[in-house]
């Protein structure tokens, strides 16, 4: 993928980056691409992310203007030893527990109705579709941080090994917490 | 109505989701340069504080301008150690969830002790202040007053200033000791979470 070669290059390059406050940067221009690239691709996964985490829409901006600011910043240090796609959710994880922190809310402060998703107008056939997703966004804002967590994680396709190595937890626990989390994530979707 | 919930289901839902979120509207390269400009404006001033003070120093100024002087700059001093320490984790970001939680509740702390230091010291300051007035108004000639242009009402409003600043910075402690609770809150739900 062009991508994948995009981020081989990176590695060479990165012997030529500037170090300001023990960071580093890639050319400007070079990091412009890396990031609109990865956005490109995985911006949705952000979103999902953003809205799992935080349900007022303002709120939602930040949050998502957080991410990718860490993942601008973030892009020139990226090893390969995790895909990509791993490596830009554990990225928007920890800002979104960063932002979470700074808002002392677990996106709860609104009521989850006020959650506008793309479709809910949506006279076709996908209609169905869309209040499923619908279902499942909100039954996940029900659920305590940790399992929305995982729980994001795990619905984005990630293995146990790479939600392990994003939560800095055991293979074994993803494993447990996993299980608990889909048994609540259950309840709250029935119960909606 | 409840519909029976099935997990690979759940996920392809999931995954087909593509919420409708704003256009990013702020520029990375412009937030990038923009964080570091307002760390190199600390240090420009921090800096620019050294040839002030050798004029200060060199030239026959009151002692007490002098003094003055010296807890202004401990001030910006320390207020630029505490601003570095606060943003560190802008290019310092934990790579792990459990490493996150982590650094929260050190930026939580960090900004306990600093709002601990702000009330300490300018509550010194205001005293400081206090006795400053105090001397000008009884102690310190009048040729001398007469050349400063020295007004009690300047010096009372510069007290006011500093009394709701020391309000300000309790609140600002109050609010990170809340935020501190819980952080180790969260941590303590994150790793119990398998119990």
């Amino acid at each position: 993928m062009a991508l994948q070669s995009n981020f081989q290059q990176t590695s060479t390059i990165r012997h030529y980056e500037l170090g300001i406050f023990g960071e580093n940067i890639t050319s400007m221009n070079e990091q412009e691409r890396l990031f609109n690239d990865a956005w490109r691709q995985h911006h949705s996964a952000v979103a999902r992310v953003v809205q799992s985490y935080e349900a007022i829409p303002a709120l939602q901006e930040e949050l998502q203007q957080d991410i990718a600011f860490a993942i601008w910043r973030s892009l020139p240090r990226f090893n390969q030893k995790s895909s990509l796609k791993t490596y830009i959710l554990s990225i928007a994880h920890n800002r979104a527990i960063s932002h979470v922190a700074k808002h002392v809310r677990e996106g709860k402060s609104t009521s989850t109705e006020d959650v506008v998703l793309k479709g809910d107008d949506c006279p076709s056939g996908s209609l169905e579709a869309h209040r499923k997703q619908g279902r499942l966004v909100k039954g996940m804002q029900m659920l305590p941080l940790a399992q929305r967590q995982i729980l994001g994680l795990a619905l984005e396709g990630l293995s146990y090994d790479e939600i392990a190595e994003v939560l800095g937890i055991t293979v074994n626990n993803v494993g447990v917490r996993l299980n608990r989390a889909k048994k609540a994530l259950k309840q709250a979707v029935e119960s909606i | 109505m409840s519909e029976e919930f099935n997990w690979e289901e759940a996920k392809n839902d999931w995954q087909s989701h593509e919420p409708h979120l704003p256009e990013l509207k702020k520029n990375m390269r412009w937030l990038s340069m923009r964080m570091k400009l307002i760390l190199i404006i600390d240090i420009v001033i921090l800096i620019a504080m050294i040839p002030f003070a050798v004029y200060i120093f060199q030239t026959a100024e009151l002692l007490s301008v002098k003094v003055w002087f010296v807890l202004a700059f401990i001030v910006a001093l320390i207020g630029v150690y505490f601003d570095f320490y606060l943003r560190k984790d802008l290019w310092e970001m934990p790579s792990t969830t459990r490493g996150m939680y982590l650094h929260v509740i050190k930026r939580e702390k960090a900004g306990i002790k600093l709002a601990r230091f702000a009330v300490i010291y300018l509550s010194f300051f205001g005293f400081a202040l206090l006795a400053w007035a105090i001397y000008f108004e009884f102690f310190e000639d009048a040729a001398t007053i007469q050349k400063m242009e020295y007004s009690i009402f300047h010096h009372m409003l510069g007290l006011l200033v500093v009394v709701a600043s020391v309000f300000v910075s309790k609140w600002y402690g109050n609010r990170k000791r809340r935020a501190l609770k819980e952080a180790e809150l969260r941590l303590k739900e994150f790793d119990t979470a398998d119990l």
